[in-house]
């Protein structure tokens, strides 16, 4: 590498040093020129030539260049690999770069020569971002050149090209300053290495250990709450956090548009400025390691102890956790053990570590009180866990300091959610984004029972795993607790954090409680998507689209274009009627399923809403009366051959592991004549998966009614007739003839 | 010149150089001996600037060395393992360090590189241990900087080899401001081309001296005394160094100018007297044997 004299006249700090300095480090230089050369330009090629040569002829010109738009944006746009490219490279070239530091020959060389420390420093760093900037760069641009040359060309392309470009360069930014700086504070290649991929990926790994202990130890903990890789300190993720955000969605909705181009960089801004902020601390104390690093630390494996001490307290730390939980399953809760195990580790990490950083086996104990340090901390992290010692099964929060609250199912709600610009989200996502209740107490009221049940429950739960563990019973002794919901409560809290906490909510839960929060707008407008941004763009652009009743039997079938009036309805409705007491104990008569297909002339995404349907929900029942789709609850009688009720009597049967287990044969009755008919459908009911607050009590499973519709009955849109449907019984609701008909014990 | 003043330097528990306080005046060829570990490496990095001493201070006329780049202009540091660039030759090393000193002189270079029969297009990987502490010397000639350390540059060396590297530091003493300081573990090695020598042991300066005032104040003198001849008498008149016997042959190495020790002896009825010249290694076994040292077993190979 060359460095110039900053005195000298001969010498200038530009670009004929960088040059020089990239003459000197040739073979990486020829592995950047090929990487770029080999990713853009002659993928490029590989890439258009292959859809010219497919599909040229079969595909009119629209659709080939359309193709060959797509596949240009894949090779310089979000939807590749190049980031794993970029990663290693970034990786390489920092260790590279200041490997010199570790030989003495090589140290003497250039500390000997007339140049500012600081200059060498500043030089070979930026070295190494030119070297990528420049190479890519170049790339970018021959396969532009070669684009355009065989006819693909829009400015979304650029604009997206840049967008990956900086993007890219932020990654390689991270990846790189944090490697210099653990290149920089190391004394050996090796250690370089190591130390290098310990400051990547260890708060990945402490986020991964504090997931894992908080999903082990703590009852109300949401796990989806806590991305584990969502680590600031690790380029990599964010990156894909990022590419996520921005390639993933980018070519569902919007392909190619300028404006979805600028959006998404809007969502990029916060993490490409993290990322950038840690590049610079990064760079900040690579160049003060750098200053005061001693030339003799040259082949000693660590620079400064206090990075040694870091680096193998974290590692400790972490070994011991992973010990901890692991031990604790292993030993089914005997603290004695777990102590064990984590003195164990510690001794087993630290006499590593000092080996590693001694080179010397005889080193292993070298420093005692270390490895007593990792242990209590290790050990005090378990039982400070294990005890929650923090508070946070009981935490809720000042109401003064929540802004507004989300709740929700642990398993997500029936039925699909969309952004306004019809982007799809999955439950959780659009109840954190679109739920915002502001009665917080009310919600906290929830909070606080819910958590202390889910705490007493799972209490119970490890009691009787362990009790039973040797016990086929357990399951059955579990199964026979009672039903409970699994809820969510989301604060977002005025800080800007979000806190989150799983609730048990049992069936015995004051309902004046629940309908407090649940009988609102803020609560059941986004439970049913009820956006009217979402309606309308619905309703502008959908080129297809049906609205359908299901009773569970009968399926009637309207038109998209109903679609409004048919919300205007239910949300009067959902007003005047929805609460808690009501989900849970009406019963619903049919669901409204919505479904446009944008599918016909363009690659939108198909959508499916439902809506459940209350007897009370006197609007809607009326606006499906009007639009021919509503035909009472169930089919006629006379439409239905028969209906044949099947009894399985081992469904709820309980399985003692000291009893030898009898399986019993399916009953079943066949009744054909009207009047049982008609009690039969008057007594059953369908089945709805996306019901929500109702009970798993609600429907008895042991009895199924099949419902043998009459060949007669009017033709689905398919042109099917007749068919079958199945409906169940309300628990303790069978009645009495088929109770006797099919000998079901009380 | 080049002033270190009471440095200190520890690498671990190792305490490589250990209060060395020590002038090299300017002009002068400078041999720094002492055995493997004694801190010659240790004294030159830090005089070339790549170490900071832990107390001390090392000034090169006058000014700090250590991240100072206007001070290690004047300097050229070849260290005892030279380093070149993987896969370069002698001509791109030229047209590095021609890069990095101002008045690095490229004729000369290519001048001396034939002169030494050094191929410059091959690669410096392919040449020989020797070859490359010849390429250093040019290299370090050529920058054409005041001070030239070589750490143990010239062991190892052929003779003619060494003529030849000796010489053009003679002439660029004569020619230029061109102060050369040379370590070595054996004083051989710096007899014939050193002005000055200072002997380091265990991280300390046993002694610093010109090697002139030595030979002047020390006289190796051979006689045999008549018989009858007070002895005790004799040597009560001398400085005593060595005295040793071999026969009626004495042998003294005696403190003092040679025309007063040879005054004394004129003195004296001897059947025959002489002076002897002293080799450099004689000087030092003289003068470390005084302060307790057996100079033998240090640096002598």
């Amino acid at each position: 590498m060359t460095f110039g004299n900053s005195s000298s006249d001969k010498i200038s700090l530009g670009s004929m040093n960088q040059w020089a300095i990239a003459m000197r480090r040739k073979w990486l230089l020829a592995i950047y020129i090929l990487s770029a050369i080999i990713w853009y330009p002659v993928i490029t090629v590989v890439k258009l030539t292959g859809d010219i040569n497919r599909l040229g002829g079969l595909y009119p010109d629209v659709s080939l260049k359309s193709v060959m738009v797509h596949d240009f944006s894949s090779v310089i746009g979000f939807d590749n690999l190049s980031f794993l490219a970029v990663t290693l490279l970034a990786f390489i070239t920092a260790i590279q770069g200041f490997a010199y530091l570790y030989r003495r020959q090589t140290v003497d060389f250039y500390e000997s020569q007339p140049i500012k420390r600081s200059a060498m420093f500043a030089k070979l760093y930026i070295n190494g971002l030119l070297m990528y900037l420049c190479t890519a760069a170049a790339g970018y641009l021959l396969a532009f050149i070669i684009a355009r040359a065989m006819g693909v060309f829009r400015l979304a392309l650029i604009a997206e090209a840049l967008v990956e470009f900086v993007e890219l360069f932020l990654l390689f930014l991270g990846i790189y300053s944090i490697t210099v700086l653990g290149t920089v504070v190391s004394g050996t290649l090796i250690m370089g290495i190591m130390v290098s991929i310990f400051l990547l990926s260890a708060e990945a790994v402490v986020r991964g250990l504090v997931y894992i202990c908080s999903q082990t130890y703590l009852a109300t903990f949401y796990a989806a709450g806590f991305n584990v890789w969502n680590a600031v300190t690790s380029p990599f993720f964010t990156y894909i956090g990022t590419a996520e955000r921005l390639g993933f969605r980018y070519t569902d909705d919007s392909v190619y548009k300028i404006g979805s181009v600028i959006k998404h960089i809007q969502e990029a801004v916060a993490p490409d400025i993290r990322l950038l902020v840690i590049a610079v601390i990064a760079t900040a104390l690579a160049w003060i390691a750098y200053k005061n690093r001693k030339a003799e630390s040259a082949g000693h494996s660590i620079v400064f102890p206090l990075v040694e001490w870091v680096v193998k307290f974290v590692c400790g730390v972490a070994a011991c956790m992973l010990t901890g939980v692991m031990m604790d399953g292993v030993s089914q809760g005997a603290v004695a053990i777990v102590f064990l195990g984590i003195i164990l580790t510690a001794l087993i990490i630290c006499a590593v570590a000092e080996i590693v950083f001694e080179s010397d086996f005889r080193a292993m104990f070298r420093k005692p009180w270390h490895i007593a340090v990792v242990a209590v901390v290790g050990i005090g992290i378990i039982l400070g866990y294990r005890f929650d010692v923090t508070g946070y099964e009981t935490y809720i929060p000042e109401v003064s300091k929540v802004e507004s609250c989300a709740m929700f199912n642990t398993y997500g709600m029936g039925g699909n959610f969309y952004e306004p610009d019809g982007t799809m989200l999955d439950a959780g996502e659009y109840f954190e984004k679109y739920m915002q209740l502001t009665d917080i107490e009310g919600v906290e009221d929830i909070a606080r029972h819910g958590q202390q049940i889910k705490v007493e429950k799972d209490r119970t739960y490890r009691d009787l795993s362990i009790a039973h563990r040797n016990d086929e019973t357990s399951e059955q002794s579990m199964s026979e607790m009672e039903y409970c919901w699994e809820k969510v409560v989301m604060y977002r809290m005025k800080s800007g954090k979000k806190v989150y906490r799983l609730l048990t909510l049992p069936e015995y839960t004051d309902p004046a409680m629940l309908d407090r929060v649940t009988k609102n707008a803020e609560y059941f407008m986004p439970l049913y998507n009820m956006n009217d941004d979402f309606i309308n763009k619905v309703m502008e652009t959908v080129d297809y689209s049906e609205l359908l009743f299901n009773t569970g039997c009968i399926q009637q079938e309207g038109s998209g274009e109903l679609y409004k009036g048919f919300t205007e309805a239910f949300k009067e409705d959902l007003e005047e009627n929805y609460c808690f007491s009501l989900a849970y104990n009406s019963d619903p008569v049919g669901t409204v399923f919505y479904s446009p297909d944008y599918s016909v002339t363009s690659d939108q995404p198909t959508y499916y809403i439902s809506y459940t349907v209350f007897p009370e929900y006197k609007n809607t029942v009326k606006f499906l009366e009007d639009n021919g789709l509503y035909t009472g609850k169930m089919l006629p009688e006379e439409d239905i051959d028969n209906i044949t009720v099947y009894y399985d009597p081992n469904v709820y049967k309980p399985h003692y592991a000291d009893q030898a287990y009898e399986y019993e044969e399916v009953r079943e009755k066949e009744y054909a004549d009207p009047e049982h008919i008609k009690a039969l459908m008057s007594a059953a009911h369908y089945d709805g998966e996306e019901w929500d607050w109702k009970s798993n009590n609600y429907l008895d499973y042991s009895c199924e009614v099949v419902v043998n519709i009459a060949s007669h009955y009017k033709p689905d849109r398919y042109g099917n007739r007749g068919g079958t449907c199945t409906l169940f019984f309300r628990y303790d609701k069978v009645p009495d003839f088929v109770k006797k008909d099919l000998r079901i014990a009380e | 010149m080049i002033t270190i003043s009471n440095i200190n330097k520890s690498f671990g528990e190792i305490h490589a150089v250990d209060n060395i306080t020590l002038t090299i005046e300017e002009k002068q060829v400078f041999g720094l001996i002492g055995t493997n570990g004694a801190g010659k490496s240790t004294l030159l990095r830090m005089m070339a600037g790549v170490l900071i001493p832990d107390s001390g201070e090392v000034l090169i006329d006058g000014e700090k060395v250590y991240d100072a780049p206007s001070v290690k202009e004047k300097i050229f540091f070849i260290p005892d393992e030279a380093y070149f660039f993987p896969n370069a030759t002698a001509l791109d090393m030229k047209k590095y360090y021609a890069g990095l000193y101002r008045g690095f002189d490229q004729q000369r270079f290519d001048k001396l590189l034939s002169n030494f029969n050094l191929s410059p297009n091959i690669k410096i990987a392919s040449y020989s241990k020797g070859m490359k502490k010849q390429l250093s010397i040019i290299l370090g000639i050529a920058a054409n900087t005041k001070y030239l350390y070589c750490d143990e540059t010239f062991d190892g060396l052929d003779p003619v080899m060494r003529q030849a590297a000796k010489s053009l530091m003679a002439n660029d003493m004569e020619n230029r401001d061109f102060t050369p300081i040379i370590t070595s573990h054996n004083l051989r090695e710096l007899e014939d081309i050193c002005d000055h020598v200072g002997l380091l042991h265990k991280g300390g300066v046993l002694l610093s001296r010109d090697i002139e005032d030595m030979k002047l104040n020390l006289q190796k003198i051979q006689c045999v005394f008549r018989e009858g001849v007070d002895l005790k008498g004799v040597e009560d008149k001398l400085d005593i160094l060595i005295h040793d016997v071999r026969g009626s042959l004495h042998t003294y190495t005696v403190r003092g100018s040679r025309e007063a020790v040879e005054a004394i002896f004129r003195g004296i009825d001897t059947i025959f007297f002489e002076t002897l010249s002293l080799t450099l290694e004689e000087i030092f076994i003289s003068e470390t044997e005084v302060v307790g040292y057996d100079i033998r077993k240090l640096i002598i190979g």
